[in-house]
């Protein structure tokens, strides 16, 4: 008999926050939303954001601003926030990794994803957050499994070969 | 749930199939799995779960009131649909080309199409489908970019999912049609008026 623990797996929707620690797997899909993945080696906990929108800010007065995790900065926070109540980490002891931001849907003229990307940069430097590694932009969808024993993550973007990170 | 939302979908969903059916010359049947308001996260959660690859057309149904319109097809079962719609044999198409494109784009046009007339002969209600977007990607990354195309989007999503049954072959497709902010009560107020 197999007595090799299999890793659990978690999925991270849009506009979704998971968190977790070693020897969780968190996976994700992404078009031009983002997934932030900020990890605690020495605790070896970490979590993910997908997020959608670059700033709450910017739809904080309309009906349908909702959840935090939709927007890059309120996301960002809120994400720090989960992984220190549930497992102590400290700030400082946070690395990033960022991936996505693609612009999928070539007819549409609008960059959501460049703005989601440059709003990440700007909430993790705001909060000295230090950004490791980073695979973002493109025309295709990006597939992301965040592996809370080491914090690698390999990403696939669709059409090519998996890139360990 | 608004009622009329409810019965103008299923009504849509029957002529698609019908047009569906005509197209590729073969019984087509398109089926209502689900007419439901969900959770942004759990939806997008599950459907990131299947993580296949798709060939998708995307297209905004712009007019009285606006609704987005999604249709995938796996990719090995865009190849079926596509040498349906050529009259060839079955196994004909391997690989993706602009045939295998062209052929989904069409289908999204049809279905779309057959939707907005629904919506304006049965219920007077008008409705313009915009040309669909084609994007070969993953089915997550999909779906994700054709909720996005309304950023102002809520957190809870209201869609229809749907399945295909294509007479004599196992194929893989869905649908979705997510209507805008605001669409359901104006559906409601059209409703009353007839």
């Amino acid at each position: 008999m197999n007595d090799e623990k299999q890793p659990q797996i978690l999925f991270a929707g849009m506009a979704d926050i998971v968190v977790g620690q070693a020897s969780a797997v968190i996976k994700t899909n992404l078009g031009s939303c983002v997934a932030v993945c900020l990890y605690d080696a020495g605790k070896k906990a970490g979590g993910l954001l997908h997020c959608m929108l670059p700033k709450y800010q910017q739809f904080k007065n309309t009906s349908n601003s909702g959840k935090k995790e939709k927007y890059a900065d309120t996301g960002i926070e809120e994400l720090i926030k989960r992984l220190k109540t549930t497992f102590q980490t400290d700030e400082k002891n946070l690395v990033a990794k960022i991936f996505g931001g693609a612009k999928v849907l070539k007819l549409i003229s609008k960059n959501i994803g460049d703005e989601n990307v440059s709003s990440v940069k700007e909430t993790l430097k705001k909060k000295n957050i230090r950004i490791v590694a980073a695979k973002t932009g493109g025309q295709k969808g990006y597939k992301i499994d965040f592996q809370l024993q080491t914090g690698t993550v390999i990403c696939q973007v669709f059409g090519e070969k998996k890139e360990v990170f | 749930m608004t009622q009329a939302f409810n019965l103008i979908a299923r009504r849509s969903i029957d002529k698609a199939s019908q047009v569906l059916s005509k197209a590729l010359r073969a019984g087509a049947r398109i089926e209502c799995v689900e007419i439901k308001e969900v959770d942004i996260s759990e939806i997008t959660e599950s459907i990131y779960q299947d993580n296949r690859s798709v060939i998708g057309a995307i297209t905004e149904l712009v007019g009285d009131t606006n609704l987005s319109f999604l249709f995938v097809a796996d990719i090995k079962d865009a190849f079926t649909l596509t040498d349906l719609f050529l009259r060839k044999p079955v196994g004909t198409t391997k690989e993706f080309s602009i045939y295998v494109d062209s052929t989904i784009q069409e289908i999204g046009n049809m279905i779309s199409s057959s939707i907005s007339n629904v919506f304006s002969t049965d219920f007077n209600v008008s409705l313009k489908p915009t040309p669909p977007i084609v994007v070969k990607d993953y089915e997550g990354s999909v779906f994700s970019e054709f909720v996005l195309i309304d950023e102002n989007i809520g957190d809870k999503l209201f869609i229809i999912d749907t399945r295909f049954f294509i007479v004599a072959h196992e194929i893989s497709c869905k649908m979705y049609l997510v209507p805008a902010k605001g669409t359901l009560e104006s559906l409601e107020f059209f409703f009353g008026s007839i």
